[in-house]
């Protein structure tokens, strides 16, 4: 599977790259990381001209992140509005978008690279929160220009290496990722854990 | 423990999806360590030479001069036309263990020091 990505990417080149690094920020499994590191490697090597493959990479990602964001807005917007409308998710609801308001911009960032895994659901959250487009944009396009920059320059510079940096880094990252979101989730529990032995036994539901 | 049971109770969702959460960051951690050990063993760090490689690749991963290692091959590398090793062979007649060997054998001519790429 692996081996004919890497084959179709050098075979087509940069198109591909391009439609490979759209569907990884649309959530679809595909090795994105290992191939902007070949195609890096193949760049450095004379197969591929660098700062188009930095570019092609860099143009499927933002069109994935904004496809991602239309969908959010859409059909995200019309199911988060229901939820609003329960009475034990309004909290909630709240509670989210007050924090894509105040710290959005930086999730954005930070998603597009370090918990790069995160990323496909955060441009559909973002989407659906009407967060405003060009600050998800510029956000986003930072991000992803750190995300590629990082795994074509890292191709580029140790060739000889790239599966080991793939497997390293695509592990790690999963690993981060999966992380901060037990972290959030144990925060959340945790306040209402502590939200019991303030009130007793058994407060609100 | 009361809390904790009652927590379960009224927040299902968010207490499953925390569980999973670290079920899935141990997976990755292990993985991680795995690879990180794995790799660190000098024998596992020499990139076998693979179908869909160039020329160009192989010559860079292993430290030779790209136009020797295509002339080696018989292989005249024009710009902007990239192929893979399992088309070259193709386009050989040869299957690409012979044409690998071929490339090995180039590689080991061609590097100044046998063995100095690690």
């Amino acid at each position: 599977m692996t081996e004919q990505m890497l084959a179709l990417a050098v075979t087509h080149g940069l198109p591909f790259l391009a439609l490979a690094t759209g569907m990884t920020c649309l959530g679809i499994p595909i090795p994105s990381s290992l191939l902007m590191l070949a195609a890096g490697s193949l760049a450095a090597s004379g197969d591929f001209s660098l700062p188009g493959v930095f570019g092609a990479a860099l143009f499927g990602a933002i069109v994935g992140d904004q496809v991602g964001y239309v969908v959010g807005r859409r059909v995200g917007a019309a199911v988060l509005e229901r939820l609003a409308n329960k009475p034990q998710a309004r909290g909630l609801v709240e509670k989210a978008r007050a924090f894509v308001r105040r710290g959005g911009g930086w999730s954005v960032f930070f998603t597009r690279w370090f918990l790069s895994a995160l990323g496909p659901y955060v441009n559909l959250i973002a989407g659906a929160m009407n967060m405003p487009w060009l600050r998800f944009s510029m956000a986003g396009v930072a991000g992803e220009i750190v995300w590629v920059g990082l795994y074509v320059g890292l191709g580029a510079v140790f060739s000889a290496y790239i599966l080991q940096i793939a497997d390293i880094a695509s592990n790690a990252s999963a690993f981060l990722a999966a992380t901060v979101v037990m972290a959030l989730l144990g925060r959340y529990l945790w306040g209402v854990a502590k939200g019991y032995r303030r009130n007793g036994s058994r407060p609100r539901a | 423990m009361k809390a904790l049971l009652t927590l379960w109770k009224e927040h299902k969702v968010a207490a499953s999806a925390f569980v999973v959460a670290l079920i899935v960051a141990l997976f990755f951690a292990v993985r991680l360590a795995y690879f990180m050990v794995y790799w660190s063993d000098p024998a596992h760090r020499n990139q076998p030479i693979e179908d869909w490689m160039t020329v160009g690749y192989v010559a860079r991963s292993y430290n030779v001069p790209r136009d020797k290692l295509a002339a080696a091959i018989a292989v005249t590398p024009a710009p902007g036309q990239r192929r893979t090793l399992a088309e070259i062979a193709r386009d050989r007649g040869v299957d690409s263990d012979t044409l690998k060997t071929e490339l090995r054998q180039a590689i080991a001519r061609l590097q100044p020091q046998p063995g100095g790429n690690d």
